[in-house]
């Protein structure tokens, strides 16, 4: 009994090791490799070269990843936080909530290709935006939208049952008590899903490259131009063979405007929290 | 015309076809206390729950027969209405994580009170009531849940207050308290009296004898006994209800 434990114990420990290692050597893999490609070229010029993005730097890659990201968590915050209200407070049938359940999970389960290739017929075709930030931006949306609405709901259900009995003991309407009690407590873990899923949402290239990525743009000044993205860039820089330093100089960046968005959510429910 | 404020007409509650009320039928008298005592699970909190409407709230619960507030059958009228009418207060308090003046601002501000006087007029006299004033005078915008336990649960009576109810349901609120704090209630409960009608759920016995003017004793989800405390603890009718106050279902 005891050697069986202590057999467990050690695997535990072992995988522990073994993902806590890769993420550190990615990390620094990563950040070696990278940090020789950053300057303050880099990151405020445009990509430059005779073949594109061997000189020059990344600024509009950044600026249109941080857009897109923007436009992506407006849209499905506002939709999933909405559904898991919805779901939470509103919907009387259990069929209807497993059902809801179903489609999120299935959403979840599409490639994020298809949703590009989705996002390209319905928005860019069919609507008629074009290739474009606001496209590019609720493809992504698409994709995080179950993320966040799964996360969205589970916060909801654990709000205080005890607060919102208390409202409604006062009379008060099933909707105020939802806008002035339950929204503001939930408040710190609806962000962090919301910010999580930007991270999720920044470094997904897939869904961008039929809606609004680009090799090549200045800094984006209207959300109906499309405009570079990080992961894609890094992608172009790689496949095409251009500049493997450069792609290193991007997925650095690309990790740490995730890191530090990440960061600032951990610590904004933390500090929501105490 | 009907003197009493409350009255129940043969009541059941099932959840998920278990019956846990049935055929009860009784009247709540205004400006008095009424107790509800019975052994745990007799179906207590599911009568308090049933007057402001609260079951409706949980999943599977059904109600038949009526109950009438005034002379208004109280599903006729719109839940929010009932509930602001019918104020509760629960066991474990529950002050909203915000300050003791948002709590208290927070009924009268959704009932359409912009003016700033005079919601601080409402904030000072219903923590008056509840004795709460002189403590707390200082530490208006402190989080209420700062407060300790009684004080707590007095802040959620006055914060009931707010909404200008007519009864006010208590679901053994001193039970999550100390000796100190459930006197200092008792004593606030018989002082509200004079403009609200109360009912209580205890398990406590000697509570309920030396704050209540009427009680009600359930036993497996039925009335078995209402009366007057003085008659009901000193002259009990029925068997099982002796049995009761003598401790053999505690």
């Amino acid at each position: 009994m005891k050697g069986k434990t202590g057999l467990i114990r050690i695997w535990a420990v072992g995988s522990c090791l073994v993902v806590l290692g890769t993420i550190l050597f990615l990390f620094a893999y990563i950040f070696i490799k990278g940090a020789g490609a950053i300057s303050w070229t880099f990151l405020t010029d445009v990509p430059r070269g005779l073949i594109l993005g061997t000189e020059g730097g990344i600024l509009p890659a950044i600026v249109g990843s941080l857009y897109y990201t923007l436009i992506a968590c407006a849209f499905a915050a506002f939709l999933g936080i909405s559904a898991a209200v919805y779901q939470v407070f509103y919907c009387k049938s259990d069929r209807l909530r497993s059902a809801i359940a179903l489609i999120m999970q299935c959403m979840a389960g599409v490639p994020s290709i298809v949703l590009g290739l989705f996002g390209y017929s319905l928005l860019v075709l069919t609507l008629g935006w074009g290739k474009c930030i606001l496209a590019g931006g609720v493809t992504q949306g698409i994709m995080i939208l179950p993320f966040i609405q799964v996360r969205a709901e589970k916060a909801l259900r654990e709000a205080d049952a005890g607060l919102v009995r208390a409202s409604y003991a006062l009379g008060v309407s099933r909707s105020h008590t939802i806008r002035r009690i339950v929204l503001p407590q939930c408040l710190p873990q609806l962000v962090s899903a919301v910010i999580l899923g930007a991270c999720y949402a920044m470094g997904a290239a897939a869904p961008l490259i039929f809606t609004g990525a680009v090799i090549l743009s200045k800094v984006p000044r209207s959300l109906l131009k499309p405009t570079m993205a990080l992961p894609y860039h890094l992608y172009m820089l790689l496949t095409q063979g251009t500049s493997s330093e450069n792609a290193y100089g991007t997925a650095f960046v690309l990790m740490m405007v995730v890191l530090v968005t990440n960061t600032a959510a951990t610590w904004f429910a933390w500090r929501r929290k105490k | 015309m009907n003197d009493a404020v409350l009255t129940l007409r043969e009541l059941g509650v099932s959840y998920d076809k278990k019956t846990v009320l049935e055929d009860v039928s009784a009247r709540i008298r205004p400006n008095r206390i009424t107790a509800v005592i019975g052994p745990s699970g007799c179906g207590k909190s599911t009568l308090l729950k049933a007057m402001n409407r609260s079951l409706e709230l949980e999943k599977g619960a059904e109600v038949r027969g009526s109950i009438l507030l005034g002379d208004t059958d109280i599903r006729s009228m719109p839940a929010e209405e009932l509930r602001r009418r019918v104020g509760m207060v629960f066991q474990t308090p529950t002050p909203f994580p915000l300050s003791v003046y948002k709590n208290m601002t927070y009924a009268p501000l959704y009932y359409g009170v912009r003016d700033k006087g005079a919601l601080e007029t409402i904030v000072r006299e219903n923590l008056q009531v509840t004795g709460l004033w002189d403590e707390v005078r200082e530490d208006l915008h402190k989080s209420a849940l700062k407060l300790s336990g009684g004080q707590q649960q007095r802040l959620c009576i006055a914060r009931a207050l707010t909404a200008r109810p007519e009864v006010l349901l208590l679901d053994e609120p001193c039970s999550a308290l100390d000796v100190k704090s459930t006197q200092v209630i008792e004593e606030l409960l018989l002082r509200l009296k004079e403009r609200y009608t109360i009912v209580i759920v205890t398990h406590n016995l000697f509570q309920a004898r030396r704050i209540s003017d009427d009680c009600m004793f359930l036993l497996n989800g039925r009335l078995w006994e209402q009366n007057t405390t003085g008659e009901l603890f000193a002259a009990p009718r029925r068997q099982e209800t002796r049995e009761y106050l003598q401790g053999m279902y505690a």
